[in-house]
């Protein structure tokens, strides 16, 4: 969230040390999980499935020419463990990235606000890859991905839904409603429910005026229809006035935890809309741990924990630009992640006609492939690996000495197996072929 | 003021060799042809020190095969063992831990190894720059700084103005610091020169970095001293020169119960197998294939799929890599030097100055005196007493200058002006010239001078190819420190973790 022009409250408190982490926790009990560094304020705290958390800085209202960071977070202790700057924002402008989910190789997925843009961060190599422009006045916002990794992202700017096609490339208006227009305060989170059918989406106002009271968000219901069309979008819930509604996360159960950024509460709905509960029940933000809710901005479930992101956006107040840890007592829906999520070729190439004699090994490939190929011997009952190799081919067939690929000027008599690996340029592996060959 | 720990901390071992040393290893290699013995893991681990036994721990725990390769004939690098006999040890390197270095304490706990508190009732001694002994508090104001009322103006304000530029700098990358081309313009001296107003405060600043980082003020830039202070906390304690320089409520405000820290490296090391731990054993070379990494060292080849670095940075920059490191990373090697410290140790039959109301830590500024910092290191039982002093920068130099017999003397001398006659006689006398360790060479900690952190700092961890770094100098906390390397060590197995 951002740029809501309401008054925030902030709440200085002492820092204390975590609780002992035996025992379970009371429903709402809350900690710091890690105060953010700068360039701070914290909008997404993303929940990677390999358990660990990824934080990216967002838009300072105060402006800066700090490039954005993302940092990465042990999701047990909140140990700081690796951080990477945005390559590429226009420091000139309010810039700043979300971390929103994370693709099949465990790219983490940024949306960028300066250039609006979606980034794909390798966590191994740091490399930043453009996956998706979008034009001002879009502000990517929040993003999930669909069953047949179409990335569906919401727009803080403008009342749109857009599309990104399997693989990346041009965005798509895949919905556009008036009722998501918020004017300054648009469209927030959004989330893929249980049945994979249908996103919940948030707004964090009406103040484009086509959806009731201005001061009021709301959370809607949008099934994929037929083809990947959208359908029509149902309201599930309205907000109190000057909620502000920001990211949510689901839980198992279907109930909803939404970040109300603005009356700086958790609010738990029901699947039908209904409010449950908010956490503080009163104003200020009270949630027992030492840095109360200063404008928490986001939810992502780990196991049984709400992950709040919280930016302290009005007051800037860094004590406060965290990620908060809140037990909510029941597991979260896992998120999904297609197996081609991300990835522009989710195919892996075909070995075909593979055959190995006591001379040579041939083989079919359906696209070029780097072919990991490994040579071994059998020696008495135990197979003795002779040698690795890697080989760059093309589409088509190939055919290769077994002597060059044990790398031996005679072989010896013996029976010989070899394993092939394929791996195409996108990374996609093919499961290994083996073959075995008596050389006399 | 206070203290500060020393040898602080960290811990990433050696294992590494002089690259002059090449030659020789090639014509042994040569010689023995393919002969030496091989190991394969999925992971080969350089250096047994706390970072590198804790990255091999954490990888076995999680399902996979390691090898560590340790230079030196003991596990844990700048964590080191003095025997006093009766399951009692003086620690020659990482000594104390305190609050927020819970990735150390919760280690040693999962190990048995507790800890037990380092503030003992009394006063601490101050040797002002006139050669002038006061006792003080450490409850006071100033904490283990001295209460000197002549230094108390420059004190509060150069500490704050520490603090708050150290609140500037970002711990995960402090070359990002809005400021950062502006903080790494000075040294740590010519800072202070400009913002302090008495000679006798300056003579205090030496004190303060001879123990915590083994240099003089003028060696290390102002950018890396804000991060050092930064680095001084956790995730949701944003650290503070009080943090890092006091001992109540600070990083010198307990112990490791013995066996103490290299105990600790010990209980590692046998968790993970002794035949996978090999003392004795130098890496001379790493060459990075398409799949697999190889490790040489003259005693055996070891290959794995992937290898964690855990040792000095400068010691790093030792072993010969093919391909070879890109330009930042050795440049980085070639300026991140060890601090020049030594640890000093008496021994008596009891510890004689808490009779006197002293708790055994003292400072003393004058230019002359060789142990700026002492502190009381008496094994949790009380017997013997000991104390230890650190001998850092310039001091250190001119100690290794002198006969063992007029260190001894020194010494001595320094101990009877802090803590009185009894002091004169101590039933033993042993140092640890850290810049004389073969395979260490120098510590508590790897130093920045201007323009190393800002120019080279982005390459403290990234990642070559196969091979990752641990050790205390990469990390984001607790930098220096034995807290340090444990998260170095964790935070690159999670790494390797990540690409096998």
């Amino acid at each position: 969230m951002r740029r809501l022009g309401l008054a925030g409250l902030v709440l200085v408190a002492l820092l204390a040390p975590l609780p002992a982490a035996a025992g379970a926790r009371e429903r709402w009990n809350t900690r710091v999980l890690a105060l953010v560094p700068k360039p701070g304020f914290p909008a997404h705290a993303y929940v990677h499935p390999n358990g660990r958390i990824y934080e990216g800085t967002y838009d300072n209202p105060a402006g800066d020419t700090a490039p954005s960071r993302v940092f990465e977070y042990d999701g047990g202790d909140g140990a700081l463990l690796r951080s990477w700057t945005v390559e590429g924002q226009d420091l000139s402008q309010p810039h700043g990235v979300q971390a929103a989910t994370s693709d099949a190789r465990g790219r983490i997925v940024l949306l960028d606000k300066s250039p609006p843009r979606i980034l794909l961060l390798d966590r191994g190599s740091g490399a930043q890859t453009l996956y998706a422009g979008f034009s001002a006045p879009s502000i990517p916002n929040y993003a999930a991905w669909g069953p047949d990794g179409s990335l569906y992202v919401t727009d803080y700017g403008r009342p749109i839904l857009w599309r990104i096609p399997p693989g990346g490339g041009a965005p798509q208006v895949w919905l556009e409603d008036a009722r998501l227009d918020g004017g300054q305060f648009g469209t927030t989170g959004i989330e893929l429910e249980a049945g994979q059918a249908s996103l919940l989406v948030a707004t964090q106002s009406s103040a484009g005026g086509s959806a009731g009271n201005p001061a009021t968000g709301r959370l809607y219901r949008v099934p994929i229809g037929a083809g990947g069309k959208a359908g029509a979008m149902t309201q599930v819930w309205e907000s109190k006035p000057v909620d502000g509604p920001d990211g949510f996360g689901i839980a198992k159960s279907g109930n909803v935890y939404v970040a109300a950024l603005a009356s700086n509460q958790l609010v738990e709905l029901a699947p039908d809309g209904h409010e449950i509960e908010r956490f503080p029940s009163g104003a200020g933000g009270d949630n027992g741990s030492s840095v109360p809710f200063d404008s928490p901005s986001s939810v992502s479930f780990l196991g049984t924990r709400a992950i709040v992101a919280q930016q302290s956006y009005f007051t800037g107040d860094s004590t406060h630009q965290a990620i908060l840890d809140v037990e909510t007592g029941e597991p979260g829906l896992p998120e999904l992640i297609p197996a081609n999520a991300g990835l522009a070729d989710a195919i892996a190439p075909r070995l075909t006609s593979v055959k190995l004699d006591a001379k040579r090994l041939s083989l079919k490939l359906s696209e070029d492939a780097e072919v990991d190929i490994t040579v071994e011997r059998k020696l008495g009952k135990t197979w003795h690996a002779l040698r690795r190799s890697y080989r760059s081919l093309r589409a088509g067939g190939a055919v290769l000495s077994l002597k060059g690929l044990a790398s031996k000027k005679t072989l010896r008599p013996a029976l010989y197996r070899v394993t092939i690996v394929a791996t195409d340029a996108a990374g996609n592996a093919a499961g290994a072929v083996r073959r075995t060959a008596r050389v006399r | 003021m206070s203290r500060r720990q020393l040898l602080g901390a960290t811990a990433a071992a050696a294992a590494t060799g002089a690259a002059a040393a090449a030659p020789g290893a090639s014509a042994a290699t040569k010689k023995k042809s393919t002969k030496l013995p091989s190991k394969t893991a999925d992971v080969i681990v350089v250096g047994a020190g706390l970072a590198g036994l804790t990255a091999a721990r954490a990888l076995t725990k999680a399902g996979r095969s390691v090898i560590v390769l340790e230079a030196n004939d003991r596990v844990g690098g700048r964590v080191w063992n003095h025997d006093l006999g009766n399951g009692a040890v003086s620690e020659r390197g990482g000594t104390f831990v305190g609050p927020t270095q819970d990735h150390i304490i919760n280690l040693a706990a999962e190990h048995g190894i507790g800890t037990f508190t380092n503030i003992i009732p009394g006063d601490n001694v101050y040797v002002d720059p006139d050669g002038q002994r006061t006792t003080y508090s450490d409850t006071g104001p100033t904490g283990t700084a001295p209460l000197d009322p002549l230094i108390l103006p420059d004190l509060n304000n150069v500490v704050s103005a520490l603090d708050s530029m150290a609140n500037e700098v970002p711990v995960d990358a402090p070359w990002n610091a809005p400021r950062a081309r502006e903080f790494e313009r000075y040294t740590l001296e010519e800072w202070v020169r400009q913002n302090s107003t008495t000679d006798r405060f300056r003579a205090l600043v030496p004190t303060a970095t001879r123990p915590i980082f083994g240099t003089e003020p003028r060696e290390i830039s102002l950018l890396f001293v804000l991060f050092y202070i930064a680095s001084s906390g956790d995730e949701t304690h944003p650290g503070t020169f009080e943090r890092n320089f006091n001992t109540r409520d600070g990083a010198q405000e307990k112990r490791l119960a013995a066996p103490a820290a290299q105990g600790l490296c010990q209980a590692i090391a046998k968790s993970i197998g002794t035949s996978r731990v090999l003392m004795s054993t130098p890496v001379r070379r790493i060459v990075q294939g398409k799949s697999i990494v190889r490790v040489e060292s003259p005693k055996l080849i070891a290959r794995g799929k992937r290898v964690i670095v855990a040792i000095p940075p400068t010691s790093a920059g030792r072993i010969d890599y093919d391909p070879i490191m890109p330009a930042d990373r050795d440049q980085l090697s070639q300026a991140l030097r060890q601090g020049h410290l030594t640890k000093v140790a008496c021994t008596y039959d009891k510890p004689f100055w808490r009779d006197k109301g002293l708790n055994g830590t003292a400072l003393g500024t004058t230019n002359d005196i060789l142990v700026n910092a002492t502190f009381d290191d008496s094994p949790q039982s009380g017997s013997p007493g000991v104390i230890f002093g650190f001998v850092g920068g310039d001091q250190s130099r001119r100690y290794a200058g002198m006969s063992p017999a007029d260190r001894r003397a020194k010494v001595v001398s320094e101990f009877v002006t802090y803590f009185g006659p009894e002091a004169g006689n101590p039933t033993d006398y042993f140092d640890t010239r850290w810049p004389e360790e073969r395979w260490i060479r120098g510590g508590p900690v790897g130093n920045h001078g201007p323009g190393s952190l800002l120019e080279y700092g982005p390459a403290l961890r990234r990642v070559i190819g196969k091979i990752h770094w641990a050790g205390t100098e990469t990390s984001t906390y607790w930098n220096g420190y034995m807290d340090g390397a444990v998260r170095s060590g964790e935070r690159a197995a999670k790494e390797v973790l990540d690409r096998l």
